[in-house]
């Protein structure tokens, strides 16, 4: 009969052997134990030393993302496999299962709350991922100059010994894992046959001997000791990379820190590293782009990897160099860099109080969140409010109607066929748009209390600025700043629909609340003639004052109602909108709305552009309708997406428009710009589905068409020269 | 003063420099047989009806007479439709639009103006058609406003007008996109309809009050592109290289086929774009008969 090696569970048997202790000090050992186990690699095409997240090599671990999880599969093969050892597995699950995170969080949400959240009415909390530590003290002081930092501060924090002794135990497993690299770096290096990586195996043994108990040396060593950390602690963003790498970049020869910043960009392509930020301006507004930002767009353009996203934050004093090589990117179809505007972000994060020297060393996490480089917990996505749902609530008092119609999930606030006025009607839509936010700010925060309690988290407390200062987890308000971020879904969707309301029911009068309703009710099965005047109404994205007002109204609306909900890190809530695939999601679970949608239709709003195919008049009039909202009162990332033919970008004409419309763009007040490149594919779906895409124009000097109009063969003919864009 | 137009079309890069705002005009006196945008041809209102899009739900049928049933095919009867739009209100699948509206020049300037910020790098308006010359007094309002507010003003014509609209036009700061269509006066009537000696007279006259020009030579396969049509079209260019800005080529396509159907007129240009190979012969035979400032468009 096997027996099981219960050290393949060393995070569940640490924390639980631990007992007595504080929380931070019990996932602290149960870290270190996890780190004495972890695999470490060295990847074929990089070989720098890899590993795993932290503690995730049991069936109960520790994730960055998701706290203390349980795999209940895992323990099912565990039973199965090893029925002698089913009593000690069954008293492990039994235990930690009080304390997964997920379950705990659930618990602390109201029945009610999480409904809503399964019809994609809104979401909060659920996930602790995305940070962006303090890598110059990482990097500058080693685990070493942090112990004494540690030491220092417990000085000052009198009573707080659980947190810092946590901290010191996470230093632990850091230089743990150092020494295991060392080991296992030596071990190869005496079987390797090959040369060239039998040194390489010796460098990386000799790296470890001093780091990362000391600081860096040069960029070889910064690149290790980073590395070493982004991996074992799952962070998925490697911030402002050129800011704090460039000093130690310097110090080394040229072939030597080009070929191991080449290295890493191997690395961080294998490991999906989500956002890397390069350039940027301080507070006085000098620019800071380095040698590292232009070596960092050439990687990206010799590669053509989708990770990591790279973001160029952009600024008045941007190098006109620079913005060349980022176009270049651009061109080559990779969609990146996104381009990010300071002179808007900034002033947004000052709304909330973060003063200009903090604001201004703000860089991108995970896919668009916006996190203060070492100081903040506060670029994850929160939650979420699909605007279209509580439209849809607000059309039939709380009724989910994409579910038929017949339960009630959210209260009864007023029946719309009393509206006497456009305005009563909005004022119902902004009551439930209020009584839904309210649920998505209490999971975020029953989520934030969850993770503070029961998931905090020492190793990162001891690379966020004000955790150790503070004697407080990175959980439970320890970061300087802990604002949150809550996201709007189905903005263009719903100022479509309310705007069609507002015109055919309220001004023109041809057709009553009523009648709306029921043939939304009916999902517009046998309202043809109905469906085509709403959705033939003027839509978002056309630079139309009225309907972009109307869109800039209701998301001014409801990122001022978020600012006055509190996070339970410490902060105020602030909105965004980055929908992504989320956007689908959210679009099949929304019910028949009045710009047209039917029930389970997935076409929605791209984020803060228009919904796809509405955008008609062309890139500048959908900038300018996208100009209307207030950008500063979004503190996450606020997405313009567009997407161009490649033909634009392969001439030096259509570069400088580009950018033109970007500068233009970001002197106006916009936050962000992404840009795809059209291929091919797209242009033959949209033969296809000609009625999805009609916003896409043939440009062809002195010629007048759109796409869809043209007969199928001369469409193929389009498709066959492909010059043109939306 | 109003103006007829199509189509207000922002973000254009390839008809001046910058990014633009082309205002497609109505009204056209001459009729070139490759003519790729044939509802700018006349002035007025028109019905285009694309049959494609077409499902025969026959919502369109007793609303006037000019409808036409056959075999459950619906066809516009032209000499009878009077382009009152009812059609194109009922319709639920796009199939019938009417094509033509007019509007004072200030209020298509506001629209023009609308993309102001993006017009920093030399962009402003163009104004194509149909033929700017047709609508005189209106095209040079618009080039008046645009002049006023410091956005520069591109005129894409067929040089077939008054001259004095012309020079009037050049001192609003007007630039040209000149076509040269066929330098044989008898071709030229064949083909467009018109005779090019007032063209060529008003070519002369901008040039002589130093307008910025470029030329565009629309070249067609089989109709104007043989041997010895390129040997005049060479000296001619030679002669205005110092005083026009460059010669580009525009390649024949058939992308106006299909609204031409939408019309129902007959399309009686080649059925084929110009390969790639035709246009490289043209710019290869121009270039080494000593047309230097010369490219494709």
């Amino acid at each position: 009969m096997k027996k099981y090696n219960f050290e393949a569970e060393p995070f569940s048997r640490a924390f639980l052997v631990h007992r007595g202790l504080s929380m931070n000090e019990r996932v602290a050992y149960g870290m270190l134990e996890a780190a004495k186990y972890l695999p470490i690699s060295f990847p074929e095409n990089c070989m720098l030393p890899t590993v795993e997240y932290i503690a995730e090599n049991g069936a109960v671990g520790y994730r960055f993302g998701s706290g203390i999880f349980m795999d209940r599969a895992r323990f099912e093969e565990l039973f199965a496999e090893y029925p002698e050892n089913a009593k000690e597995l069954q008293e492990i699950r039994q235990q930690m299962s009080t304390f997964v995170t997920d379950y705990r969080y659930r618990s602390m949400c109201t029945g009610a709350d999480l409904r809503l959240r399964d019809i994609s009415a809104c979401w909060g909390g659920g996930w602790g991922g995305h940070a962006n530590p303090d890598y110059d003290r990482f990097l500058h002081s080693g685990t070493n100059g942090i112990r004494r930092l540690i030491e220092e501060c417990r000085e000052k924090n009198k009573g707080r010994d659980g947190f810092y002794n946590a901290a010191l135990i996470a230093m632990d497993s850091l230089d743990v894992v150092g020494k295991r690299i060392a080991a296992e770096a030596l071990k190869r290096e005496r079987t390797e046959g090959d040369i060239e990586k039998k040194a390489e195996y010796r460098r990386i043994a000799e790296t470890f001997r001093r780091i990362p108990m000391e600081p860096a040396y040069d960029m070889y060593s910064a690149v290790m000791m980073f590395w070493m950390y982004f991996t074992l602690d799952g962070v998925d963003s490697p911030g402002r990379f050129d800011r704090f790498m460039i000093d130690f970049f310097r110090k080394s020869p040229a072939d030597d820190r080009e070929s191991i910043t080449e290295r890493l960009w191997q690395a961080m392509n294998n490991e999906r590293a989500w956002n890397l930020c390069i350039s940027g301006s301080d507070e006085h507004g000098n620019d800071e782009t380095n040698e590292l930002s232009y070596l960092i767009l050439e990687l990206a353009l010799k590669y053509k990897y989708n990770t990591p996203n790279i973001t160029m934050r952009v600024h008045k004093g941007t190098p006109d160099a620079l913005f060349a090589k980022a176009t270049d990117c651009i061109a080559a179809g990779i969609g990146m860099p996104a381009l990010y505007n300071d002179e808007c972000v900034c002033p947004a994060l000052e709304k909330i109080g973060i003063p200009p020297h903090d604001s201004r060393d703000y860089c991108m996490n995970g896919c668009n969140q916006i996190d203060i480089m070492g100081k903040s917990h506060m670029g994850l996505e929160d939650g979420e409010v699909n605007l279209g749902k509580v439209l849809e609530l607000t059309l039939h008092n709380g009724y989910d109607f994409a579910a038929g119609g017949t339960e009630l999930v959210s209260q009864q606030i007023g029946d719309p066929r009393e509206c006497k006025t456009f305005d009563d009607f909005l004022k119902l839509f902004y009551l439930r748009l209020e009584s839904i936010t309210d649920a998505a700010v209490r999971m975020a925060n029953a989520s934030q209390e969850a993770y503070a309690r029961f998931a905090p988290n020492p190793l990162r407390s001891c690379l966020i600025q004000g955790c150790l200062e503070k004697g407080r987890d990175y959980k439970w308000g320890g970061p300087l700043y802990g604002h949150g971020q809550i996201l709007a879904e189905g903005i263009a969707d719903t100022a479509d629909s309310l705007y069609a309301i507002k015109l055919l029911v309220f001004d023109k009068k041809r057709y009553t609340m009523s009648g709306l309703i029921e043939a939304l009710e009916n999902d517009y099965d046998g309202y043809e003639r109905l469906r085509h005047d709403f959705a033939s109404c003027p839509k978002f994205g056309n630079d139309n004052e009225e309907v972009d007002g109307l869109c800039a109204a209701i998301t001014d609306y409801f990122f001022k109602y978020l600012n006055t909900k509190n996070t339970f890190r410490g902060g105020v809530y602030t909105g965004g909108c980055s929908t992504f695939n989320r956007a689908a999601d959210n679009a099949m679970k929304t019910a028949a709305l009045p710009n047209g949608k039917r029930n389970c239709e997935t076409n929605y709003a791209d984020s803060i552009a228009a919904t796809p195919g509405n955008d008609v008049k062309g890139p500048t009039a959908s900038l300018l309708s996208m100009l209307k909202y207030d950008q500063s009162l979004a503190c996450s990332g606020f997405v313009a997406q567009m997407k161009f033919d490649k033909a634009l970008f392969d001439t030096k004409k259509g570069k400088e428009a580009f950018l033109q419309l970007a500068k233009a763009y970001f002197a106006g007040g916009g936050q962000q710009l992404s840009i795809n490149v059209l291929d091919r594919e797209t242009l033959k779906a949209a033969q296809k589905e000609p009625e999805k895409y009609k916003n896409l124009i043939v440009r062809v000097g002195g010629y007048s068409e759109y796409f869809w109009k043209l007969t199928k063969e001369l469409q193929q003919n389009v498709i066959d020269r492909t010059t043109f864009a939306f | 003063m109003k103006l007829s137009y199509f189509n207000i079309q922002r973000f254009c890069l390839h008809d001046g420099d910058g990014i633009r705002t082309t205002v497609f005009l109505k009204g056209c006196p001459l009729r070139c047989v490759w003519c790729h945008n044939p509802e700018s041809q006349k002035a007025e209102k028109e019905l285009m009806f694309l049959s494609e899009k077409c499902v025969g739900c026959k919502q369109c049928l007793g609303l006037c007479d000019a409808r036409e049933v056959d075999g459950g095919k619906i066809s516009v009867s032209r000499g009878r439709c009077k382009a009152c739009g009812e059609c194109a209100e009922v319709c639920l699948f796009d199939a019938n639009e009417i094509c033509g509206t007019e509007d004072e020049a200030q209020t298509i300037m506001a629209e023009v103006l609308r993309d102001k910020i993006f017009f920093a790098g030399g962009g402003g308006l163009t104004v194509s058609g149909g033929e700017p010359a047709f609508q005189p007094e209106g095209v040079l309002e618009l080039c008046e406003i645009a002049n006023r507010e410091g956005i520069s003003t591109v005129i894409e014509t067929s040089g077939f007008g008054d001259t004095e609209f012309f020079l009037k036009a050049a001192s609003l700061g007007a630039e040209f996109y000149y076509d040269i269509k066929a330098l044989d006066d008898e071709k030229h009537r064949r083909l467009t309809g018109g005779s090019n000696g007032l063209i060529l007279k008003n070519l002369s006259a901008l040039i002589k009050q130093k307008a910025r020009i470029v030329l565009r030579l629309p070249l067609v396969p089989g109709l104007n592109d043989s041997d010895s049509d390129l040997s005049v079209l060479a000296e001619f260019l030679k002669e205005h290289e110092g005083v026009c800005r460059r010669a580009e080529i525009m390649k024949y396509h058939v992308l106006g086929s299909g609204k031409a159907q939408a019309l129902s007129c007959v399309y009686k240009a080649p059925p084929r774009d110009a390969t790639e190979e035709e246009a490289l012969r043209w710019l290869s035979f121009l270039r080494s008969a000593g047309v230097d400032n010369i490219s494709l468009a």
